[in-house]
């Protein structure tokens, strides 16, 4: 019970997206498509639970001055694997992700949940964490790419799901689309936040 | 031994089990992965076709095949690879910029008498009705036959067996196909005049 626990408050009480504001940057630039969402998520999800399960492992061994080169050591191994991964079974969807795959390894969300959980809990506790986390993380991807790919292109995974009279207002699909939603949400996730605490 | 200094020793013997661990890792997993994250199936399927390989149905039988065929002697942008049976024979694929995106392009060559024996455009995003035309067949069969030892030349009349024609309305996507050709024959050149052995494999 305590393990789910700490999943849900990962997902949704301590969301890395919209509760804690940790990796904006790949959130904002994968999120054109739902697919390119999809696998970003589910790489920062191996990586994230790789990870901070390693690090809690080994958080009694690793020496304080170089715990930071530990963890980047290990994020970079995880980032590396799944990135040889992906290429060698999903070429063109490493292709479409580009640099985002290799700047996994400075993702905000992996680094906070090894600083700020691992050291300090039981790898089985950890690994709740960070499936909690990167559920969380994945979740906020899908929805954001769900209105930008939808609102952008009239399309959903490549589907047409807009009428066909819909005409597609491609600023979803800018940066600034990427702004515009991510903005609308966190509006909405705050404001039913508010309500549930009554304010 | 000293309190600071022994300790200091422990955290470098840490980090020296940690980094081997971490190299084991990737080296299971580049292992396990093998040529597959270094061929994609249409650079495959791309060569197989010049050097007139039936083409099989599936991207595991693809690279199996090719795997075959081709041993790789090179890594990164531009990738080469030299044939088991034919050491003269290579096959290459090389990345770069063109007009808008990244443009790949796949070419099998014999080093003896240094003819183009095939090019394919295996991936590109040119500007569609122009750009893009550089994937067409009468656009790359002219690379068939072409003398390479010396890089092959854009020409609007082909009077030396190096030239070759751009297409009309996309100069811009020709010249890169040109260059990333040229860049991809330079180092081929340098890698057989240095004498291609089994010590710089993969370098």
């Amino acid at each position: 019970m305590n393990y789910l626990k700490i999943m849900f408050k990962g997902i949704f009480t301590s969301n890395p997206v919209f509760v804690l504001a940790l990796g904006l940057c790949s959130t904002l630039a994968v999120t054109g498509r739902a697919d390119t969402a999809f696998f970003m998520g589910v790489m920062v999800g191996i990586t994230t639970i790789f990870s901070t399960v390693i690090v809690s492992a080994l958080r009694y061994k690793i020496p304080f001055k170089f715990r930071l080169m530990s963890y980047m050591l290990i994020i970079i191994t995880a980032v590396i694997s799944v990135e040889q991964l992906l290429r060698a079974y999903y070429p063109d969807m490493a292709r479409t992700l580009g640099q985002y795959v290799g700047l996994i390894v400075t993702n905000c969300v992996i680094m906070g949940r090894c600083e700020g959980f691992a050291v300090s809990h039981g790898p089985k506790e950890t690994f709740f964490d960070a499936m909690g986390v990167s559920i969380g993380y994945f979740l906020v991807l899908l929805s954001i790419a769900f209105f930008r790919e939808t609102l952008g292109n009239g399309t959903l995974w490549g589907l047409h799901v807009m009428p066909g009279s819909y005409v597609p207002c491609r600023v979803f699909n800018s940066p600034s689309g990427a702004f515009l939603t991510f903005a609308a949400m966190l509006y909405f996730v705050n404001l039913v936040k508010g309500w549930f605490k009554g304010e | 031994m000293k309190g600071p200094l022994k300790d200091s020793l422990k955290d470098l013997l840490f980090m020296l089990i940690l980094s081997s661990f971490c190299a084991f890792l990737l080296l299971a997993t580049r292992s396990a992965v093998g040529e597959r994250a270094e061929l994609s199936a249409g650079t495959a399927d791309a060569i197989l076709k010049i050097i007139g390989k039936e083409v099989l149905p599936s991207d595991d039988q693809l690279i199996e095949s090719f795997s075959e065929i081709f041993v790789r002697r090179q890594s990164g942008k531009i990738k080469f690879w030299r044939a088991v049976d034919k050491p003269d024979f290579w096959a290459c694929e090389a990345s770069g910029n063109g007009m808008w995106s990244e443009i790949t392009l796949a070419f099998v060559i014999d080093t003896t008498t240094w003819q183009i024996m095939g090019l394919r455009i295996v991936e590109q995003n040119e500007t569609a009705g122009l750009g893009s035309r550089i994937s067409e067949d009468r656009f790359v069969e002219q690379f068939t036959g072409l003398y390479g030892e010396n890089g092959v030349e854009m020409a609007s009349y082909k009077i030396m067996n190096n030239q070759f024609d751009a297409i009309t309305g996309a100069t811009s996507s020709s010249k890169s196909v040109e260059k990333l050709l040229n860049k991809a024959l330079s180092m081929l050149r340098e890698r057989v005049k240095a004498g291609d052995t089994n010590q710089n494999e993969l370098s």
